[in-house]
């Protein structure tokens, strides 16, 4: 895609160590964002992805100094500082209450920002995610695929009226594909891309490599709570350091269309 | 979200109710009084009898009764949204033990400790006592809850179920040390009623709790965000550990500064939050408000029942609650699952 190496980073994230009880989830891992790139983090379960996505998006106190976000620490933003500089989507979005669809894509919306352009962007992410039909339903009688949809829209109206604001939001996504169907995967992936013409910056979760490959710029490859490499797809992605990282055989090919395609070796 | 027909209907209803509601606590009673001894006596030609009943007796029971009634449902949706737990009750985080506890003590071993202490000042002690309680608990289960870092909800309900369960044990004991005299004092602070009502210990408990309550309204954004879990409240920009410590202090005091003046009343902090979600359905924004003119109602139709039912004596106003306030949350219950 572009070079991305003139755009300034916004999000530095320098030796990032975050341990649990005893236990070192992550270790000594440095990472940077940038406006308009999309990041794939990817390796295998228990790699540190997900711990990695919280101690950028702020929740880790103790790595409070190490990361940035442009030239403050993020010892220094409050959660509504945060909140204007990066949207969430969980691995596992929870709702403990009835609402209508139209009710979550209001959860958390900036108070500042005026009645029609809430209106105006809730109407908007509804088209983009053809979620028009079920705004007026209730969450909790979507299907689970559904209900995960309608998490990504209340982030992506976040994102909206963020950018409405006048503020330049990261977009951070932890596995937001694990429960949907291919189309849909491609579709929000494809939505993530746009988002990135646009300029917006994102971070991804991702379990598919396939998705990874065909939709990132950058690619982190963690294994252990360390950074494994990172970099372009069609340099990180590679059959070496795949079958390294998860420890299988893994092939990569490339289909007529230019398409990479990576396949563990099945065998029996 | 936030005015849809029903919600403007309810409010309109359940305002309505509740003047009938103030209108009936102030006219019935062992003394009858008619709308035109009320006009008589707001216009200033009452007789004394009635200017007595109405303004020194009844009016600050019924001004007690409303307000207690809107901050314990107030506090009960905000512990219930707080917490995500539907069961969650000012009850069951120990404040209302806690408060109760206080008072049993002061009552059952003031007479060893407090010789000497002036009457009136006695009864200055025992409201104090109960806010001082209520808030000693809180800070307590607060404490225990964010112990080892990370402050949990579901650790703070058992650390309150923990707190009550020890808070009755010692009631207990207080009750199995009182004397005749004291027991007959001890069934007010155990059971609620609003028979001790007097503008002079009304007043402050009534302006801590009206303060507490409109406090707690002003979260009705973070609420409706944290029912989106914790984490992703925070990602919202809520500022979930103060969050978590406002509301819990807040409550502390309106239930404590209502304990103190009315001893515990059960039930409403719970079904009241609930009528309303089964009315107007789940946004905090109508919720609080909503559960409030609940709350209010019930209280002064309950203590209506407790002051006629079998007079002149006066039934405990929380056993009153807990007999039509417990089946009736069960049929709501039952009437939800089926739907």
């Amino acid at each position: 895609m572009v070079a991305f190496a003139k755009v300034p980073s916004v999000i530095v994230g320098r030796n990032i160590t975050v341990s649990l009880g005893r236990r070192v989830v992550l270790n000594d891992v440095s990472v940077e964002l940038k406006l308009g790139q999309v990041t794939a983090l990817c390796g295998p379960n228990g790699a540190g992805k997900s711990t990695l996505l919280a101690a950028l998006a702020g929740e880790h106190s103790d790595c409070a100094e190490h990361v940035r976000y442009e030239d403050l620490a993020i010892a220094d933003l409050a959660p509504r500082d945060l909140a204007k500089r990066r949207v969430v989507l969980e691995q596992n979005p929870t709702l403990s209450a009835d609402f209508l669809v139209t009710e979550l894509l209001e959860l958390g919306v900036p108070i500042d920002l005026a009645p029609n352009d809430l209106v105006e962007i809730k109407s908007q992410v509804a088209r983009d995610l053809g979620l028009e039909d079920v705004m007026t339903r209730f969450v909790g009688e979507l299907s689970g695929g559904q209900r995960h949809r309608t998490q990504f829209a209340r982030v992506l109206a976040l994102l909206g009226a963020n950018l409405r604001l006048g503020y330049r939001p990261f977009l951070f996504l932890d596995e937001p594909t694990a429960s949907l169907d291919l189309g849909h995967q491609v579709t929000l992936l494809k939505h993530v891309r746009s988002l990135a013409r646009e300029g917006v910056g994102s971070l991804v979760v991702l379990h598919d490599l396939n998705l990874a490959a065909a939709y990132a710029d950058q690619v982190v490859l963690l294994k252990d709570g360390e950074l494994f490499e990172e970099g372009p797809p069609e340099t990180v992605l590679n059959s070496g350091t795949l079958s390294a990282v998860y420890e299988t055989e893994i092939m990569v090919d490339r289909a007529k269309t230019g398409q990479q395609i990576i396949q563990p070796v099945l065998t029996a | 979200m936030r005015a849809d027909g029903r919600v403007i209907l309810s409010y309109c209803l359940l305002s309505l109710l509740l003047l009938l509601a103030a209108f009936l606590a102030l006219t019935v009673g062992p003394a009858k009084l008619s709308f035109s001894d009320l006009w008589r006596s707001a216009t200033g030609a009452g007789s004394q009898v009635t200017d007595t009943i109405l303004f020194n007796i009844r009016a600050p029971r019924m001004v007690l009764g409303a307000i207690v009634g809107a901050s314990l449902a107030i506090s009960g949706a905000c512990l219930q949204g707080l917490l995500r737990n539907p069961l969650a009750d000012p009850g069951l985080i120990g404040i209302t033990a806690g408060a109760s506890l206080a008072v049993v003590f002061v009552i059952v071993l003031g007479d060893m400790v407090l010789v000497g202490v002036p009457a009136f000042l006695m009864q200055a002690i025992l409201p104090m006592a109960a806010f001082l309680g209520g808030l000693a608990v809180t800070l307590v289960v607060l404490l225990a809850a964010s112990l080892g870092g990370s402050f949990s909800a579901g650790r703070l309900i058992l650390v309150g179920v923990a707190i009550t369960a020890i808070a009755s044990a010692m009631i207990g004991i207080m009750v199995y040390m009182s004397t005749d005299q004291q027991l007959r004092e001890l069934t007010f602070w155990t059971m609620g009623s609003l028979a001790k009502s007097n503008w002079n210990t009304v007043l402050i408990a009534c302006a801590a709790m009206t303060l507490a309550s409109l406090a707690l309204l002003s979260f009705r954004r973070e609420l409706d965000i944290l029912q989106l879990g914790e984490r992703a409240a925070f990602h919202s920009g809520v500022n979930v550990r103060r969050v978590k410590i406002q509301i819990c202090a807040l409550v502390a005091v309106a239930v404590g500064a209502g304990v103190s003046v009315a001893g515990p009343i059960g039930f409403v902090g719970l079904v009241a939050p609930h009528m309303t979600r089964l009315i107007v359905r789940a946004s905090h924004w109508v919720v609080l408000p909503i559960s409030a003119l609940l709350g209010a109602n019930i209280v002064l139709l309950a203590d209506l029942f407790v002051r006629n039912a079998i007079p002149p004596a006066e039934i405990p106003i929380g056993i009153a609650t807990a007999t039509l306030g417990g089946p009736f949350f069960l049929w709501l219950l039952l009437r939800k699952s089926r739907l």
